[in-house]
């Protein structure tokens, strides 16, 4: 029995406010808890204050970039000694993905092409949480 | 070193090697008439001289036979002025002889004929005495013999003679030959010496050259990738190091390319991604709350932006093919699979309009190295074209064949068709056989780059109102296309 949205963290990174402050708006109205962070290393700062379940996140961004960001995570998580959090899914998000090719070849985790429609983003966040303890 | 410079040495190396030899071949020459000239100064005079002594002598034991018979002075006149002249002759005669054999018999004749000389004085003084019985008997006595000592003498040295010019006839003809073999020899070794050197650099520059032209072939097919290793110091090496920095430069270019189409896809997807999902928000915002006008201005709004994105996904793709930034990625593809795949994307436009589409597949193994992403948008450009122009209730058939060096996709609506005189530009940049419609324009002219970079060709025929056919045939083995839009 998969927890009630309320209950369940999301993280929304990307440097477009309006994506950012859209998917925010949209997910929150679902009644998650959303936060949001403009590059990684916001990202990075909000992950060791919380446990997120989520986090959907661009790509493309200045300074810490999402496969960065990504790898962070996994070292963080193999080696959990400061930061004792679990493992959040992921949902990557980019307007190219020919530019990210060869990371998103090494990844299992989903891919969201921009523009892409709301109805698919709930319902693959619906079936990632789903599956989450 | 230059290659001036290389030229220059292998040409004096040539040039040194003929002078060498035409020097060496003089030498021989002279020495071999150096030889002639000994057998015709020394040799032939002697012979001569010897020949004259001894007629000379026989003449001269007639004369004294005749002067003894006769007693007239005038004949022992005329003897003692010849036997002088065979006296200076045979002096002479030393200067000519080079062999000990010809030395002996010329002093054996010298002594002979001193001999001979005395015996005819003492004849002489015995005619003055009146004793002309006691000189004949010296005449044919001790005379004779000592005449015929000096002629045997004489015969000594023509044969002595004779075999110093034979050997020397001899060791001319053997230098002769030798000079010949030597010559040729020596012009022989001197040829294939300045062939092997001209050759040996004309190798290395054809070699040089022939892998800056290739190098070069596959920078055009966008297949380049090491710098060329280049050494030595001529100008080939510095045409090596020139185009080095060219790849090195055209390599930033084509960077430069990427990042630029990187940017610009980024910046113009992200506020059409974030006008879609407000418009979406609006929309579900509006059907809760009943507001049907403004739901439906919401979903317009999301049309005309998805609208938008296929046509700058359009527009980037075209630029990027003439602007050659396609990066193929090349890897085994079932063409099979990404017909379905781009039938699937296209399931709810032929649903829509209530049109059947079919996919059929004829042969086995329908892989071929191509490019994913790039294959699946032929395939959901010409599908989506022959939705577009069949109208509601058709039927869009898809025909795979694989064949055994190539694939064939043949796409046929029952649309409209296209009118004859549009059909030779239809993969034309901006042309739309059906007058201005929605879209860019550019549809069919990204298949046509798209294919052709897969080193295929597509083909089309069309009848107005009974519709078209598309044909996209790709080879099975990797071709050498580079990504090049001829449209």
């Amino acid at each position: 029995m998969p927890a009630e949205p309320s209950s369940r963290r999301i993280l929304v990174v990307d440097d477009d406010d309006q994506i950012r402050d859209l998917l925010a708006t949209a997910l929150s109205a679902d009644g998650y808890t959303v936060d949001g962070a403009r590059d990684g290393g916001e990202a990075l700062a909000l992950l060791t204050q919380h446990p997120y379940d989520l986090v959907l996140s661009d790509l493309r961004m200045p300074r810490v970039d999402g496969p960065s960001l990504y790898e962070t995570l996994q070292t963080r998580h193999r080696f959990p000694v400061r930061f004792a959090t679990k493992l959040p899914r992921v949902i990557f998000m980019t307007g190219n993905p020919a530019e990210h090719a060869e990371f998103l070849r090494g990844t299992t985790d989903p891919i969201l092409e921009k523009p892409f429609a709301m109805r698919i983003v709930r319902k693959m966040v619906r079936v990632l949480l789903s599956a989450t303890p | 070193m230059r290659l001036a410079t290389k030229i220059f040495l292998v040409s004096a190396l040539v040039i040194l090697v003929l002078c060498g030899t035409v020097v060496w071949s003089l030498l021989t020459v002279k020495r071999l008439v150096t030889a002639n000239q000994e057998i015709t100064t020394r040799a032939v005079p002697a012979l001569r001289l010897q020949g004259a002594l001894r007629e000379s002598v026989h003449g001269l034991v007639r004369l004294e036979t005749r002067a003894l018979v006769l007693q007239d002075q005038k004949y022992a006149a005329m003897w003692t002025d010849r036997a002088d002249r065979a006296t200076r002759d045979l002096a002479e005669l030393g200067d000519y002889l080079e062999s000990a054999e010809e030395r002996d018999a010329h002093a054996r004749a010298g002594d002979a004929f001193a001999t001979y000389r005395g015996h005819v004085a003492a004849e002489r003084r015995l005619v003055a005495l009146g004793r002309a019985r006691a000189a004949l008997l010296i005449a044919e006595g001790p005379a004779r013999e000592a005449a015929e000592s000096t002629e045997a003498a004489l015969a000594d040295a023509i044969t002595a003679t004779e075999a110093r010019l034979a050997a020397g006839q001899a060791r001319a003809r053997a230098l002769e030959a030798r000079t010949w073999r030597a010559v040729t020899g020596a012009l022989a070794v001197s040829l294939v010496l300045a062939l092997a050197a001209s050759a040996l650099l004309a190798y290395r520059m054809a070699r040089s050259l022939g892998r800056l032209s290739s190098a070069t072939r596959s920078l055009a097919a966008g297949t380049w990738t090491g710098p060329l290793p280049v050494e030595g110091r001529d100008e080939i090496s510095e045409l090596g190091r020139a185009f080095n920095q060219m790849a090195e430069r055209l390599r930033d270019v084509e960077r430069l390319k990427e990042e630029f189409f990187s940017h610009i896809t980024h910046d113009l997807r992200n506020p059409l991604a974030s006008i879609r999902l407000a418009a979406e928000g609006i929309q579900e915002r509006a059907k809760a709350g009943g507001d049907a006008k403004a739901a439906r201005f919401a979903y317009l709004i999301e049309v005309s932006a998805a609208r938008m994105m296929t046509m700058i996904n359009q527009i980037l793709d075209f630029t990027r093919l003439r602007a050659r930034a396609v990066p193929l990625e090349r890897k085994p593809i079932d063409l099979l699979e990404v017909a379905g795949r781009a039938l699937d994307e296209l399931r709810p436009v032929s649903e829509e309009k209530r049109i059947r589409v079919d996919l059929a597949a004829e042969g086995h193994d329908f892989t071929l190295p191509g490019d994913e992403g790039s294959l699946v948008r032929v395939v959901v450009n010409l599908l989506g074209n022959a939705l577009h122009f069949t109208p509601a209730g058709g039927a869009v058939r898809a025909r795979l064949a694989a064949l055994p060096d190539r694939l064939e996709l043949a796409i046929e609506d029952t649309g409209v068709g296209i009118p004859a005189d549009a059909l030779p530009s239809i993969f034309e940049p901006y042309r739309q056989a059906h007058g201005p419609r929605k879209g860019t324009g550019l549809g069919l002219a990204v298949v046509k780059g798209l294919v052709e970079a897969h080193g295929g060709t597509v083909a089309v025929r069309s009848e107005v109102g009974k519709g078209s056919c598309f044909t996209v045939t790709i080879p099975k083995a990797p071709a050498e296309a580079g990504a090049a839009v001829t449209a």
